[in-house]
Order: C-alpha cells, then structure tokens, then sequence
C-alpha cells in the first residue's frame, strides 16, 4: 500500500488519533500503541505551577506522548479553543517553540455550539502560518470553496468534518464529501471530526480520502485499547479496497456461477 | 504591582522589574519545573529574553504547557 507523504515527509498510518479524553495516561498509551497513528494531536493550555509538575511525574500522559514520538508517530499540536486568527497564531507559535516542530493543527472555531470551525478566520491564520513557515493542517467544513482556497494558500492538507467534534455521528454529507474527492483528485484530504464507529472511517477510506482522524470515538469505547485496533484495521481496509476498486453498482441481477 | 497572570490578576510586592523576576516569583523557574512556554501581552518571549522584557502595571503573562487534546 502506498505511504502517505504530506509536505514532503513519510506519515508511517493513515489513521491518526487524539490523545484526549482517555481515563488514565496508561489507557491512552495503550490504546495509541494498538492503533499507532501517524499523527497524534496535543495542545497548550495555561498552566500554574502545580499543574505544570503533574505533566513531568513519572508515567504522565507527557512521558508516554514522548514515547510515541520516538517510536514512530508524529506530534500534531492544535490550537483548540481558538476563536481568531490572532489567537490561533500565537497558540501556533508557542506550540512550535515548546515541541519544536512546524506542523500545526489549525482550528479557529466558529460558533461554541457546534463547534464549527471559522471559514475567514482560518484562512486568515492559515495565511500567516504559512508565511511564518508552518505545515498547516487545517481544521474546516466540507465547503468545496473553502478547501479550494485553503489549499491555494499553501495548507499542506484540508481537514474537513464528517460531523461536529464529538458526536460520533459519522459521514452526515457524504455527497458533499464525495464532491471534494472528485474535485480536489491531487489534494491531501483528511475527515476530521465526527468519526464514530470504524465503519464511518472504513466508508472515508473506501472514498479515497488520505487518512481520518479522530478521538472520542475511541476514549469514549467501552474498550478504548481494542477500539483503536478495530479503527486500524477499519482504515487500512478501506485504503485497501479504494486501492483495489470497488466494483460497479449493478441493478440488473448477474450469477456468479456459470451454469446458466 | 497588578499583573495579570494565565487570566488572573495577581498583586507582586515588590514590584517585579522584569519578566525573569515575574516567573521566579511564581516558581516556574525552579530547578526541576517541566518545559513550558511564556506568551507576555499575547506575544511569544523566548527565553533568552525573560531578563530583557520589562514589565509595566497591568500586563499580562500566559505560562503555557502540553494537555492532550483532539
């Protein structure tokens, strides 16, 4: 199966996996070393002193995180919780300062209910990140326009939504979706958001999009550690089968056995 | 001096000159404190500039590390 390059650099999984919301640091280990991602997201947030000593103790989720990064998978800072562009550029630039590297996970959110991400503000973020030589990875809708021109700025890939952040409810528009595959052929396109179950990330593979990412649908399983292996397993045969071609629709009835 | 500390105001006594001396107050520049990053009036200081950026009544000082997230 071919490797996915993104901005010149190998990303060892199409499946890529958010570090949050599990119920102790060993689960998420467990769980990311089960699904081992290409990408796995982290972020920044404003920290006292006290707090800041949990993150260095021995087995926190920072020591494992590490540990991922040197066994293969890559750190994917976002800028969660960002509502502009000015804040989204600062929370880029202190995430590369403090885990020295230029790939960022742009997200400008647009409206606290649904959590839809800002289509001006983060072309605009996207514009400067760019320019201040960031991989920028961002976080949008399945708006065909929108993508289009994120990608003319330079963005490395466009990460549109299946479904708003942690709802699980999978593929909502997989017309719309089908529309930026069709339209956008050479383009990095990762579903972002909303993945609920591995046949959500089988049916985007099986599209031909680059790789999914997502989180709650496994820190919210029953059994996260076996979860990510199932979604694994999910992505890599949904790459395999748009790899080998899907077969025809046909509604005309024809035997597989030829003794007709 | 009032500054405004990851969104809080915070009273230092004395009056601190320099971000250095903010974050020693603080305790994050102790031996064994973990990475962290320093936005000061929303704007990424680097460490080699703690000593050189003065601070002023009512500025404000973010003191950022990693949390995972999605």
């Amino acid at each position: 199966m071919k490797a996915l390059t993104i901005a010149g650099e190998e990303i060892r999984s199409r499946l890529w996996l958010g570090s949050g919301l599990y119920e102790s640091p060993k689960q998420m280990n467990d769980t990311l070393n089960n699904g081992a991602p290409g990408f796995i997201t982290l972020s920044l947030k404003k920290q006292t002193v006290e707090e800041l000593k949990q993150v260095k103790e021995e087995h926190s989720f920072w020591e494992y995180l590490q540990q991922q990064a040197q066994h293969g998978a890559k750190l994917l800072p976002n800028t969660a919780a960002c509502f502009t562009a000015k804040e989204a550029i600062l929370q880029s630039q202190l995430s590369r300062e403090l885990f020295q590297t230029d790939w960022i996970k742009l997200e400008v959110i647009g409206d606290k209910r649904n959590l839809q991400p800002h289509p001006t503000e983060t072309i605009d973020a996207a514009k400067e990140l760019i320019a201040q030589g960031f991989k920028v990875l961002p976080y949008c809708t399945d708006d065909l326009v929108l993508c289009e021109t994120l990608l003319a700025l330079g963005c490395s890939a466009v990460m549109p939504w299946a479904a708003p952040i942690g709802t699980g409810l999978g593929l909502l528009n997989p017309y719309q979706l089908g529309q930026l595959r069709k339209y956008l052929p050479e383009a990095v396109i990762v579903i972002d958001a909303g993945i609920g179950k591995p046949s959500d990330a089988m049916a985007a593979m099986e599209m031909g999009f680059d790789a999914v990412l997502l989180n709650t649908a496994c820190a919210r399983a029953q059994q996260p550690e076996l979860m990510a292996t199932a979604f694994k397993q999910a992505v890599e045969a949904g790459r395999l089968s748009y790899t080998a071609g899907i077969m025809a629709r046909q509604e005309q009835a024809h035997p597989s056995t030829a003794v007709y | 001096m009032q500054l405004k500390v990851n969104g809080e105001t915070k009273n230092f006594v004395p009056a601190p000159v320099n971000l250095e001396q903010v974050l020693d107050t603080l305790g994050y520049l102790q031996e064994d404190a973990p990475r962290f990053v320093v936005a000061y009036n929303q704007t990424l200081v680097n460490p080699d500039q703690y000593l050189k950026t003065t601070v002023y009544e009512g500025d404000s000082v973010d003191v950022l590390s990693v949390i995972t997230g999605g």
